[in-house]
């Protein structure tokens, strides 16, 4: 009798588990294919469409074009980009010197615009985090540039202000203006910032090996860790970056992209360009 | 509807914010800060109306030097100042672009906001002065005054938006921009009242829209004892034109924009 029941309940939670594992990667948006099998099992149904359905929420590309007017005549940059984010990807952009990485981070940026294609941005984008600290104003004290983003983005100042100065570690010199800052300070101010306004979108330029260990490994965790459910954009040199965070990869050669599922096989190909 | 509201008060925050930036990048917190907005302009009038009084006397063709120079420096710096902004270009400001929400017309549009502002506070602070000194008398038509005031800001905004775009997309205009800006200044008619003109100069000054609205303020500052020429819907039609055409130009500029 004892036995039965055991037996019984034993039934009932494996038939259960599946439904619940189920319900939980429903939760997180994201689809495993160790499931399917177990689902099959449970009900004939077809699969819930699993993960973020194709809504407006993305950061779309489509056949982007970028010519200057060089000296010598019309220099094409960028010939015909096209690629998708959606909630929480990571994209790696590689490509060598002069491939049009920075052009594309300023299309995507909306600095420029291009001259031919779109770009569509259905989630809220950071500014691009850069060598230059970018986003700041060098004759504006770091206070006046926090305050400056808050009122821009609608945030309370002081809660802002105590947010960057206490992750930025810096509080002692905002009160001086930024152009006095070393570059590392810069890239504090500026990343701290970004981490504030909290965007879902993140577009990172060649920026997580500057600043000294400890603080690029606060970056990590921050960018990450806590904000792993943002996408991101990152354009980045370096191989371990890419093959831990990043889901697809973007080569870029002479102006032209392709779009690669496998980042290892990406960065391979990219070490051979 | 209420997509265009909260589209709106995004851009009223936007302006905010830039106009704040502006101040705190040019003036910063040290000594008057801020109060050297309305400093700089002021130093300037109060300095020609001194060397004006040294130079014409009390009165000019039976007008007080002070009001007349009050109310022509006043305007005069309004306008050279909304030029030489437009005159800046659009490049300048692209790197505040990696800001989703602003637009390029946003910066612009603070930064006319704020010329129209600190320009008018020094006029203000100016004429209370020598009013409480009695150099000058109260303004005759405070309605006239301002709508001289907004018109020629109107205009002017028109002439930032269209020298950006331009500037940006012609190297030699940004060149040349300087002298021309420098041959406008006697077409404000800050320098001589169209009464004082023969007839034919007066109608040759009066195809340009600036001396309209100079005679305007003029027209509200001192009162009905002088004879003053203006047209207000021909200086509203040339403000409204301007502007519209310097949106569009703006616009074209905006693709050709290349930065660093």
């Amino acid at each position: 009798m004892k036995g039965a029941l055991e037996k019984g309940s034993g039934k009932s939670d494996a038939a259960l588990a599946p439904i619940k594992n189920l319900d939980d990667s429903q939760k997180a948006h994201r689809p495993k294919t160790r499931f399917l099998e177990d689902e099959k099992t449970v009900s004939p149904e077809p699969p819930a469409p699993l993960g973020p359905a194709p809504s407006d929420r993305d950061v779309t590309l489509t056949h982007l074009v970028k010519v200057y007017d060089g000296e010598t005549g019309p220099v094409k940059v960028l010939d015909g980009i096209s690629f998708s984010i959606g909630v929480g990807e990571k994209i790696a952009v590689l490509g060598k010197n002069g491939a049009g990485k920075s052009t594309l981070v300023k299309l995507v940026g909306g600095v420029e615009k291009p001259t031919a294609g779109h770009i569509r941005r259905g989630m809220k984008m950071s500014w691009p985090l850069s060598f230059g600290g970018g986003g700041l104003q060098p004759q504006m004290s770091g206070l006046d540039n926090i305050r400056f983003i808050a009122r821009l983005y609608g945030r309370s100042i002081p809660d802002m202000i105590d947010f960057v100065s206490d992750f930025s570690e810096i509080d002692r010199h905002l009160r001086y203006p930024v152009n006095t800052y070393s570059s590392g300070m810069r890239m504090r101010l500026a990343f701290s910032l970004t981490l504030a306004v909290d965007f879902e979108c993140y577009l990172i330029d060649e920026v997580l090996g500057v600043g000294d260990q400890r603080f690029q490994k606060k970056c990590r965790d921050a960018l990450f860790g806590e904000r792993g459910h943002c996408a991101m954009i990152l354009v980045s040199h370096h191989r371990q970056t890419v093959l831990e965070y990043c889901s697809k990869a973007l080569v870029l050669k002479r102006g032209r992209g392709r779009l690669f599922d496998d980042v290892e096989f990406a960065l391979n190909l990219y070490s051979t360009l | 509807m209420q997509a265009f509201f909260s589209r709106f008060a995004v851009q009223v925050r936007v302006v905010r914010a830039l106009m704040i930036r502006d101040i705190m990048a040019q003036y910063g917190r040290q000594n008057l800060g801020f109060l050297w907005l309305i400093g700089e302009p002021m130093a300037l009038i109060v300095g020609v109306i001194i060397l004006w009084s040294l130079m014409k006397g009390s009165t000019t063709h039976g007008v007080s030097v002070v009001a007349f120079t009050l109310t022509g420096y006043s305007m005069l710096t309004l306008w050279r100042h909304l030029l030489t902004r437009g005159g800046n270009g659009l490049s300048r400001h692209a790197t505040l672009l990696f800001h989703q929400n602003i637009r390029l017309l946003d910066i612009l549009i603070a930064q006319i906001l704020m010329e129209m502002i600190s320009i008018f506070l020094s006029f203000l602070v100016c004429y209370l002065l020598l009013f409480l000194f009695g150099y000058v008398e109260p303004a005759n038509d405070n309605l006239l005054l301002v709508s001289g005031w907004l018109l020629m800001s109107l205009f002017g905004a028109g002439m930032t938006l269209l020298l950006s775009g331009l500037t940006e997309m012609s190297k030699p205009l940004k060149r040349l921009l300087q002298p021309i800006l420098y041959f406008t200044l006697p077409l404000t008619g800050a320098f001589a009242m169209c009464a004082w003109l023969p007839e034919r100069a007066r109608d040759v000054i009066l195809v340009f829209p600036m001396v309209h609205a100079m005679e305007l303020f003029r027209a509200g500052f001192m009162g009905e004892r002088f004879t003053f020429y203006y047209n207000i819907w021909y200086l509203f039609a040339w403000g409204i034109g301007t502007f519209f055409l310097g949106l569009l130009v703006m616009k074209r500029a905006e693709r050709h924009l290349h930065i660093g």
